[in-house]
């Protein structure tokens, strides 16, 4: 069931982006929202949202990262860091921790405005890095920032992280242990981030990113403040993945510091490529099917295997080997990503001509 | 008072001086041409007056205002754009995007209009593009506006990178090298170019190799020899110099 939901979203995004017609996009668009909206009348498996409901914090999570990388062409390997601190916001103020209960929709915003604070703090002193330099530097504050969480026990829960956080309420109705208002408010957050992805892509703002990310000094003589702009950026990208921690610390009414390692901000990296760069739809795409592929095919699989030859075998020992093949399998095929912007297929359209002369 | 003057200007690299002690004035509405041996400082010069380059000793003011200490960007805002020897567009942009990042100083909008796509941002929107496509038809490109930058042809790529220059309505328009790599006919279009840019109210101050070009388009020449200015003057009078001539065909045996 969750592979013809997934199936269905995807199908729509192709189809969103192969019509050329505006109108006909926006239709599209419009019926997959409203397909997704009404579906759980339809059909009520609390699993099968549960796990759409992550894969819609992820979409948002990798929007975000988008901005910085796809748009500015700042490669951040640190952007789980900013999930933690969404999560830790809500995990601090609305829990037994400090007695600070918080309400949900207030901390939305506020951990949106901290990641946003913090991503301006880390992108600081990244301003004059590039490239590899860039990605060192912020795969250490990627280690930092749980590494901080895990050590301030007092303030955090240490390792343990907070447990029993707040369950959140609706005009006094409380979400109870229903995923769906997760999945709903996923969905809206869902709406708002591609809205906002769009209106940057088009805007002032990102043409300047656009300029810094293809010559930076050329960026700077027609009189961009790359400084700013990339602080701008960073900020901006951060603020999506803090609305994104505190959906999933409520969802999971825990956080703890093993949650937002390496591994997530590699995950997200993986679905800006696997989708396409740059690309908002793409982007979508490929961050719908890498959480599908981790939370449904791969624990399937392993059941799969399991009954099939009476065996017992853990397969997650070997989760990421098969998730790192399914990567390597669609650089090597589609190094531009699934869904690809014109931008990015031509380049590599361009390089496969010139190997081929050569 | 000149729109562009240098006094004492000195750059070094180590031990290399690459900027001797050069002073010149450039007058507001002129063609102005710096010419010279390869590697003899004009680049270097032009990195100096965008700040590319810090210069060691000397003064440079655009209109009075001093350019020590300021940032490139600064530097923009003051009015002056530029055109690089190996060009700098945006490859993986299109045209029409490429002129309207060089509009970016003339755009107000700001990060709230950005996110928020609001009446303010979509109406400089619409102007910059409407501005952009009449630069792509003043600099006779028009009609490859969707195009990518780097899939345009060479000569049409010079022309897209003075459009972008031109965006910015610049007082001071720096063009390094523009007619390199250009055939006869398309220098011809440039020449023409070039005099209509100034028509329009900007300076142009150009580093040229080609002396045909140089000398029936500028009205005042500098050359260069070794990071110092050896002469100054009109073409004939630089036709003529001695100095000039040394430079180039070497000292009578």
């Amino acid at each position: 069931m969750i592979y013809a939901y997934a199936f269905v979203a995807i199908a729509a995004c192709v189809a969103i982006e192969r019509f050329h017609n505006r109108r006909a996009k926006i239709a599209i668009a419009l019926a997959l929202a409203a397909f997704l909206a009404i579906a759980p009348r339809f059909y009520g498996n609390e699993a099968v949202f549960s796990i759409l409901a992550d894969a819609a914090v992820y979409v948002m999570l990798a929007l975000g990262l988008n901005i910085v990388v796809g748009f500015a062409g700042l490669l951040d390997l640190g952007y789980a860091a900013f999930f933690a601190i969404g999560a830790y916001t809500y995990g601090m103020l609305a829990s037994p921790q400090f007695g600070l209960h918080l309400p949900f929709w207030v901390l939305l915003f506020l951990a949106a405005a901290l990641a946003a604070l913090f991503g301006a703090l880390l992108g600081a002193p990244t301003l004059r890095l590039h490239g590899d330099y860039l990605a060192i530097v912020t795969l250490g504050f990627g280690e930092i920032v749980p590494q901080i969480f895990q050590n301030l026990t007092k303030y955090t829960g240490g390792p343990n992280g907070i447990a029993a956080l707040d369950i959140p309420s609706f005009f006094g109705h409380s979400f109870g242990a229903s995923v769906m208002p997760y999945y709903y408010i996923a969905l809206l957050g869902i709406v708002a981030a591609l809205w906002i992805s769009r209106n940057l892509r088009e805007s002032r703002l990102g043409r300047a990113w656009m300029a810094i990310r293809e010559d930076e000094l050329a960026a700077k003589h027609a009189g961009i403040n790359v400084l700013r702009s990339k602080l701008a950026a960073f900020a901006i990208g951060a603020s999506f993945s803090g609305i994104g921690g505190v959906l999933f610390a409520a969802k999971l009414a825990l956080v703890s510091p093993d949650l937002f390692g390496f591994q997530v901000s590699v995950l997200i990296v993986s679905m800006l490529v696997l989708g396409g760069m740059g690309n908002i739809v793409g982007v979508v795409v490929g961050s719908l099917l890498l959480t599908i592929v981790n939370s449904a095919l791969l624990p399937q699989i392993n059941s799969l295997v399991d009954t099939t030859f009476h065996t017992t075998i853990d397969l997650s020992n070997i989760h990421f080997l098969i998730y790192g093949a399914i990567l390597v399998g669609i650089m090597l095929f589609r190094p531009e990503g699934l869904l690809p912007n014109r931008e990015r297929r031509d380049e590599f359209h361009h390089n496969g001509e010139a190997e081929a002369e050569a | 008072m000149s729109l562009l003057e240098l006094s004492g200007v000195s750059k070094r690299f180590g031990a290399l001086t690459a900027v001797a002690n050069v002073t010149l004035g450039v007058e507001e509405g002129a063609i102005f041409g710096i010419i010279g041996p390869n590697g003899a400082g004009k680049s270097t010069l032009f990195n100096l007056l965008t700040a590319i380059y810090r210069f060691d000793e000397g003064c440079i003011a655009i209109d009075g205002t001093s350019l020590a200490g300021m940032t490139t960007q600064e530097i923009a805002r003051l009015g002056v754009a530029r055109t690089f020897q190996n060009l700098r567009l945006l490859g993986n942009a299109s045209a029409l995007a490429n002129v309207m990042v060089g509009e970016h100083l003339l755009l107000r909008a700001n990060i709230l209009d950005a996110l928020l796509n609001t009446t303010r941002e979509r109406r400089e929107r619409a102007e910059a593009e409407q501005r952009a496509r009449e630069l792509l038809r003043f600099v006779g490109i028009a009609g490859i506006d969707e195009q990518f930058a780097r899939n345009l042809s060479y000569g049409t790529q010079r022309r897209l990178e003075i459009a972008r220059a031109l965006a910015a309505r610049p007082r001071l328009l720096l063009l390094d090298e523009p007619a390199a790599g250009l055939n006869p006919s398309e220098k011809r279009d440039l020449v023409a170019l070039i005099r209509s840019i100034r028509d329009g109210g900007a300076t142009v101050l150009l580093i040229e190799h080609d002396m045909g070009l140089v000398m029936n388009l500028c009205e005042r020449i500098a050359v260069l020899d070794y990071g110092e200015k050896i002469a100054e003057g009109t073409p004939n009078e630089i036709r003529e110099h001695p100095r000039v001539i040394e430079a180039y065909l070497g000292a009578p045996a």
